[in-house]
């Protein structure tokens, strides 16, 4: 059964770019609280991680991320998969950092440049919260 | 359509494509990344008729995502994606063009 996009179909996708986790926490809540309200919105969402942000799709990659004033990043990864968004972990960032299929949390998976490259080349529109 | 299985888990890189009455063909690509699957998919595709069927054994976590769809934005058709025991895919893709 093949539930992947057929050729030339449109994707109306929102992928948000997050690139850092414990190295700059604040980058990556303002990522997921972006992804967290496209999700809640019912919109097609990706918050593809890089970097040191694709710890985050592991177990216990957003533990600690509570910072006052700012939002849980917990709860903002949650309800970005709970309203049915997926965290994409950069495969080229996932290998050096030994992380493998059976090691992600629930909603991630780790994917290539093409996947990405053809989510955009189909109408996906990338956000970066640099 | 005939098909042959060769081998399995090859190493990064090595290349076990044998043809099966011109028909199918089953490519190892072991545990490629997506810095290397889309030259060695292409190439693979290249090498059969319009119409025949490359099947490709992917074990790499991202490679079993990024190879439909690349296959998909040069024109050609994805059959099927199948898991097998071992954790790896078999995604069968047809030469459209």
């Amino acid at each position: 059964m093949i539930d992947e996009p057929k050729e030339g179909s449109v994707s109306d996708r929102l992928i948000f770019v997050c690139s850092h986790g414990r190295d700059d926490p604040e980058r990556a809540i303002v990522t997921f609280a972006a992804a967290s309200t496209a999700a809640i919105a019912g919109l097609p969402t990706t918050v593809l991680c890089t970097i040191e942000g694709v710890w985050l799709g592991t177990p216990g990659g957003t533990d600690g991320f509570e910072k006052e004033g700012l939002p849980s990043l917990p709860e903002l990864f949650g309800n970005v998969v709970e309203n049915g968004g997926e965290v994409w972990l950069c495969g080229v960032c996932t290998r050096p950092r030994d992380i493998t299929e059976d090691q992600l949390v629930k909603g991630a998976k780790i994917v290539g440049a093409a996947k990405v490259v053809e989510e955009v080349a189909n109408g996906a529109k990338m956000l970066t919260y640099a | 359509m005939a098909s042959e299985q060769v081998g399995s888990a090859l190493g990064a890189g090595e290349t076990d494509a044998q043809e099966s009455g011109g028909k199918s063909v089953r490519y190892d690509c072991g545990w490629l990344g997506c810095d290397a699957m889309p030259m060695v998919v292409r190439r693979q595709l290249q090498a059969v008729e319009v119409g025949d069927v490359v099947e490709f054994l992917v074990y790499e976590p991202s490679s079993k995502e990024d190879t439909p769809s690349f296959c998909r934005m040069l024109g050609h058709r994805v059959i099927s994606i199948d898991e097998q025991a071992d954790g790896a895919h078999v995604i069968r893709v047809e030469r459209a063009r």
